[in-house]
C-alpha cells in the first residue's frame, strides 16, 4: 500500500495534540495521534466515550470549539488542503464540500425553525452556483436517495422520527459529494432495527459517490461490518491500528483484548463477559507512560514510566505497547473464535 | 392558523370580561362620590341623595357594571366630571400619541438591543460583553421617569437640542423615545443575551458550520431565529407595560397621550375618565398578549404545529 | 471483579464525581461572581447609612421643618446634596427616605410571594381544575399592565405607605404565580418524585420534602429581581404623586419636587434619582448573581 501516490490519500493527520483549557485543568483530549485514509476507504475509529474520538473528528473541520478547545500542534490534510492553516472563507468551503460530519444525535442537530429541504438545499447553495429552486430540486432527490419521500421536503424536523433525521442529516452531509464523510457515532441514538436500515443507507451512498469515510463508533459490531480499517484510541492516543483482519482475528493491544471481551458472543452464551476494571484516566492528569497500565492485567515496571509509542507488527499493523519488547509475547484471547 | 386566531379571539372575551370586572370594582371602592363633585355646593343632603338615585348610583355593583358594559358595546363610556367630555372620544384622540411613543420606543430597543445581545452572548466574558451587560444592568436599573428628567437636563436644557416637552415636530418624541426604549433596550438585550447563550451550545448549529455556513449566518439565521421566542415574548409583554408606564414618560414630557389623561383624571377624581381609560388600555394590552402568542407560530413550525392541531 | 480495583482510583473517582451539597455549590459560584459581591457592597454601604440616618436625624427637626433661610442652597459641605424649596437638607432626607424605598420593597414582595407562590405551587402540583382556575385568575390580573393596576389600587384606597405597599405587592403576584408554577413543573416531572410516590409518600410529604425545596431556586431570584421593581415602581407612584404623601422624604417624591426648579436647581432631581438607581442597581447585581450561581446549565 506503500507505494500508492500521495493524491489517493483523502486524509493524513500528522501529531494532533488538541486540549481542553479548562478552569479545572487542562484537558489533553488528543495527544499526537498520525492516521492516514485513501481513497473510497471507511476508517473505523473505536474506542470508550472520553478517548478523543469525537475531538479528533472535529479537529477534522477545524471545529473544534473554542474556548476551552486549543489545537496545540499537528497538521491535518485533508484533500491536498492544511486544515489548519486555512483561513475562514477557505475553510467553509472547505466544510461541507471536501469533508462533512454526520453527527452523533439526530434529535438535536437539525435546526427545528427551517424545513429539511431547506437545510439540505442550504448547504448545496453554499458550494455550488445553484439557484434556489434547483438546490430545493436537489434536495428532493437526496432525501429520495436516503429513503424518504420526496413531499417531505417541505417538513420540519420535528415532523421526522429518528431514523428519518439520521437520514436527513446524511443527505445534508453528502448532499456536495464530500470525498471524506466523517460519521460520529451515526447510529447510537436510535433503535436497532433503525440503525441497520441507517447503516446500509450510508453504505449505499458511499459507494456511489466514491466517499471516503471516518466511522467513529464503540460498537465493534458496527466496524466488523462497514470498515476496512480500524483504530482503537485510548485516552487520546491510538493504541492499536490495522486492517480490519489486522485487528479482529490479530488483536495485539491489552486494551483492544478487553474491548473484545466486553462482547456477548451468541454461539458462546455461557462465556463470561470480562469487563475492563477501572476507569479512564483523568484527563487532566495523564501519566507519562502508558495511559493504560493502570487497567492492564499484563502491566509491568516501565509501563508507567516510559512513554509508548506506535510499533509496526506488519505492513499495515501497528500497537503501542511494551510488552512486545519482550520476545515471545502475546495476548490470552483466543482469536478466531467469535 | 386561521381558526386559531379565532379561537383565541373568542377566548379572549371572559377575559376581558373579567378583567373590566377587576378594574372596574377597584376603581369603584374609591373613596368620595361623584354628586359631591357635580352637585352644586348649596345642594341639600336630599336633593343629592335624589341626583345619585336619578344616576342609578344607588343600584347594586352588578346592575351599574352591566350598564356600563352595554355602554362600552355602544362606545359609550360616560363623560368627564370634569369638562364634560365623552370618555370614549377622548381616549381614542389620546391613544396615537401614546401607541406613536410605545412604537418609537420599542423601535429604538430593538435597533439597539438585539445586535448588543448577540455581540455580548458570542463574545461572552470579553470587555463587549461587559460593557453591554453594564448598559443592561444601568437601564433596568434605572427609573424611567428619572432617566426622561436626565436627559431633559443635559439635552434641552444645557445643549438645547430638542424640545423639553410637547409634541410638535419629530424632535419633540426624540427624548420621549429613548426614555421609553432605554429600559425596554435593557430588557431586551439580556433576554437576547440569555437566550442566545442558550442557543449557542445547540447542536444544529455545530450542524450548520459543518456544512460550511459562514459564522455570520450561523449566528443570524440559524441561532437568532431559534432564540427569538424569548426576545418576542418580552416585546410583547413590554409593549404592553409601555402602555401603562407611558404615565411616566407622558408626564414628565408632557405628552399628551392615555398616560397623562390617567394621571390628570385620578388626581381630579374624575372616575368615568380613570375607569374608561384602564379598562381600554388594559383590552389594548391583552389584545398585544394575544398578537404575541400568533406571531409564536410564525417563529417556530412546533408551536404552530401545536396550534393548529 | 469489581471495576474500581485500588484506592487510587476510589479516590480518584470519589474527586471527580463527589457532590457537593446545592446550596453549597450555590454559594461558592455567588462568591466568584464579582457583580453580585459589589451589588453586596454597595447595598451594605447604602443600608447602613440609611440607619445611621435613622439615628442622627430627628424627622420634626431636620426632615420636614421648613427654614426658609436656607431654601435652594447649592450642594457645598454643610449640605453635600443642597437644600429643597423648603430649606430641608436634601443629604438628610435621601437617607431618612432610605426606609420607605426598602420597606414597600421588602413587604410588597413578600406580599407577592407568599400569595404568588402558594398559588403556583398549588397550581403546577395539582393541576387540572384547580391549575386551570388559578391561571386563568393570574393571566387575568397579568394582562392589566401593572403600572395601572397599582395606579387603581392606590386611587381606590387612598394614599398610605401601607397602600402602597399593598398595591405593588398585588402587581407581583402574577409573575411569581407562574414562576413557581412552571418550576414545580419541572420538578414534578423528576424521576425522584415518581419515586418518592412509588415509595409511599402521601402527597403533602411530597410535596413539602420534594417539591418545595427543589422548585425553590428560579423563586428565589425572582425575589431579589422583583424588591428592585417594587422600589422603581413604589417611588414612580410617589413621583406621580399617588404614593407615599408629602412631606415624607419618599425618594420618587422628592424627584418630584425636584422637577419644578429642574432649570436652574438640577441637583434636586440628581440625588434622589441617583439613590433610587443605586439601590437597584445594588439588588440587580444580587439578583444576577443569584440567578447564574443557580442555573446549572450556564456553567462550563
Amino acid at each position: 500500500m506503500n507505494s500508492k501516490g500521495m493524491t489517493d490519500l483523502v486524509l493524513k493527520i500528522e501529531n494532533l495534540v488538541v486540549h481542553y483549557e479548562t478552569e479545572d485543568g487542562i484537558v489533553e483530549a488528543v495527544n499526537g495521534i498520525d492516521l492516514q485514509l485513501e481513497r473510497k476507504r471507511v476508517l473505523g475509529l473505536v474506542g470508550e466515550t472520553g478517548a478523543g474520538k469525537t475531538t479528533t473528528a472535529l479537529a477534522i473541520l477545524n471545529l473544534v470549539p473554542d474556548p476551552p478547545g486549543v489545537i496545540k500542534s499537528g497538521r491535518i490534510i485533508v484533500n491536498g488542503k492544511d486544515i489548519l492553516n486555512q483561513d475562514i472563507k477557505e475553510l467553509e468551503r472547505i466544510r461541507g464540500k471536501d469533508v462533512s460530519m454526520i453527527f452523533q444525535d439526530p434529535m438535536t442537530s437539525l435546526n427545528p425553525v427551517f424545513t429539511v429541504g431547506e437545510q439540505i438545499a442550504e448547504s448545496i447553495m453554499l458550494h455550488e452556483e445553484v439557484s434556489k429552486r434547483e438546490a430545493y430540486e436537489r434536495a428532493r432527490e437526496l432525501l429520495e436517495l436516503v429513503g424518504i419521500p420526496q413531499d417531505r421536503a417541505d417538513e420540519y424536523p420535528h415532523q421526522f422520527s429518528g431514523g428519518m433525521k439520521q437520514r436527513a442529516l446524511i443527505a445534508i452531509a453528502l448532499a456536495c459529494r464530500p470525498k471524506l464523510l466523517i460519521a460520529d457515532e451515526p447510529t447510537t441514538a436510535l433503535d436497532v432495527t433503525i440503525q441497520a436500515q441507517v447503516l446500509e443507507v450510508m453504505a449505499e451512498i458511499k459507494e456511489k459517490y466514491e466517499t471516503s469515510m471516518i466511522m467513529i463508533t464503540h460498537d465493534l459490531g458496527i466496524v466488523a461490518e462497514t470498515c476496512d480499517m480500524v483504530a482503537v484510541m485510548y485516552a487520546g492516543k491510538i493504541v492499536e491500528q490495522g486492517t480490519l483482519k489486522d485487528v479482529f482475528n490479530n488483536t495485539k493491544h491489552p486494551y483492544t483484548e478487553g474491548l473484545f471481551n466486553c462482547i456477548p458472543k451468541i454461539n458462546d452464551r455461557k462465556a463470561e463477559l470480562i469487563p475492563i476494571p477501572g476507569l479512564m484516566p483523568d484527563p487532566t492528569n495523564l501519566s507519562r507512560g502508558c495511559a493504560f497500565a493502570p487497567r492492564c492485567s499484563y502491566v509491568m515496571k516501565e509501563c508507567h514510566e516510559r512513554p509508548v509509542e506506535l510499533k509496526r507488527i506488519n505492513d499495515t499493523h501497528m500497537v503501542a505497547c511494551h510488552a512486545y519488547d519482550i520476545q515471545d509475547f502475546h495476548i490470552r484471547r483466543r482469536v478466531g473464535k467469535r | 392558523m386561521i381558526r386559531y386566531t379565532i379561537r383565541r379571539l373568542l377566548m379572549l372575551i371572559p377575559i376581558l370580561i373579567a378583567v373590566s370586572l377587576v378594574v372596574y370594582f377597584i376603581v369603584d371602592l374609591a373613596p368620595g362620590d361623584v354628586v359631591d363633585v357635580i352637585a352644586p355646593d348649596d345642594a341639600s343632603p336630599e336633593d343629592k341623595e335624589l341626583l345619585r338615585e336619578m344616576m342609578g348610583l344607588n343600584d347594586p355593583f352588578i346592575i351599574r357594571y352591566a350598564r356600563y358594559m352595554q355602554g362600552l358595546m355602544r362606545g359609550d363610556l360616560g363623560k368627564s366630571y370634569v369638562n364634560n367630555r365623552d370618555v370614549f372620544e377622548v381616549y381614542f384622540s389620546r391613544l396615537p400619541n401614546t401607541l406613536l411613543l410605545a412604537l418609537a420606543g420599542a423601535f429604538v430597543a430593538v435597533l439597539i438591543a438585539v445586535p448588543l445581545g448577540v455581540v455580548s452572548a458570542m463574545h461572552r466574558g470579553s470587555w463587549k460583553d461587559a460593557i453591554s451587560m453594564i448598559f443592561g444592568l444601568l437601564g433596568l436599573s434605572m427609573p424611567n421617569f428619572w432617566l426622561g428628567l436626565l436627559l431633559i437636563i443635559f439635552f434641552s436644557l444645557k445643549l438645547g437640542l430638542f424640545p423639553s416637552y410637547g409634541s410638535e415636530g419629530w424632535s419633540s418624541i426624540v427624548l420621549p423615545a429613548i426614555t421609553v426604549g432605554t429600559a425596554q433596550a435593557a430588557l431586551v438585550m439580556r433576554t437576547t443575551r440569555s437566550s442566545m447563550l442558550e442557543v449557542v451550545r445547540q447542536d444544529y448549529l455545530r450542524t450548520a458550520r459543518a456544512k460550511g455556513v459562514p459564522e455570520r449566518t450561523v449566528i443570524y439565521k440559524h441561532a437568532l431565529r431559534n432564540a427569538l421566542i424569548p426576545i418576542v415574548t418580552v416585546m410583547g409583554t413590554q409593549l404592553g407595560v409601555s402602555l401603562g408606564g407611558a404615565v411616566f414618560t407622558e408626564t414628565v414630557f408632557a405628552w399628551p397621550g392615555v398616560g397623562r389623561l390617567v394621571v390628570d383624571a385620578i388626581n381630579s377624581r374624575d372616575i368615568p375618565m380613570v375607569t374608561g381609560c384602564l379598562i381600554l388600555t388594559t383590552m389594548l394590552a391583552s389584545f398585544l398578549i394575544l398578537l404575541v402568542d400568533i406571531a409564536y407560530a410564525f417563529i417556530d413550525p412546533r408551536i404552530k404545529a401545536r396550534y393548529t392541531k | 471483579m469489581p471495576i474500581i480495583q485500588n484506592e487510587t482510583d476510589k479516590k480518584a473517582v470519589i474527586k471527580r464525581y463527589k457532590r457537593r451539597s446545592m446550596w453549597a455549590e450555590v454559594w461558592r459560584n455567588f462568591k466568584k461572581s464579582k457583580g453580585a459581591m459589589t451589588g453586596i457592597i454597595i447595598l451594605i454601604v447604602v443600608l447602613s447609612a440609611c440607619t445611621i440616618g435613622e439615628f442622627i436625624y430627628d424627622y420634626h427637626e431636620d426632615i420636614v421643618k421648613q427654614s426658609f433661610d436656607q431654601r435652594l442652597l447649592r450642594p457645598s459641605w454643610k449640605h453635600p446634596f443642597g437644600t429643597d424649596q423648603y430649606g430641608r437638607d436634601i443629604f438628610a432626607r435621601i437617607l431618612y427616605g432610605g426606609r420607605y424605598s426598602f420597606s414597600v420593597g421588602v413587604v410588597a414582595v413578600i406580599i407577592s410571594f407568599s400569595i404568588g407562590t402558594t398559588l403556583g405551587i398549588v397550581a403546577g402540583y395539582y393541576g387540572g381544575v384547580i391549575e386551570n382556575i388559578i391561571m386563568r385568575i393570574t393571566d387575568v390580573f397579568a394582562s392589566i399592565p401593572s403600572v395601572l393596576l397599582a395606579i387603581a389600587i392606590t386611587a381606590a384606597f387612598g394614599q398610605s405607605l401601607l397602600v402602597l405597599m399593598f398595591a405593588v405587592g398585588v402587581v407581583g403576584v402574577p409573575a411569581f404565580c407562574r414562576v413557581a408554577r412552571a418550576s414545580v413543573m419541572t420538578v414534578v416531572g423528576q424521576e425522584y418524585v415518581e419515586a418518592a410516590h412509588a415509595a409511599g409518600a402521601k402527597n403533602w410529604q411530597v410535596l413539602i420534602r420534594h417539591i418545595v425545596p427543589n422548585s425553590m431556586a428560579p423563586i428565589i431570584v425572582q425575589c431579589t429581581l422583583r424588591v428592585a421593581q417594587a422600589i422603581i415602581t413604589a417611588s414612580g407612584l410617589s413621583f406621580l404623586g399617588l404614593g407615599v404623601p408629602t412631606p415624607s422624604p419618599e425618594w420618587g417624591g422628592m424627584l418630584s419636587d425636584g422637577r419644578a426648579y429642574i432649570r436652574d436647581y438640577s441637583y434636586m432631581t440628581m440625588f434622589p434619582g441617583l439613590a433610587i438607581m443605586i439601590t437597584v442597581l445594588a439588588i440587580n447585581l444580587i439578583g444576577d448573581g443569584l440567578r447564574d450561581a443557580m442555573d446549572p446549565k450556564l456553567k462550563r
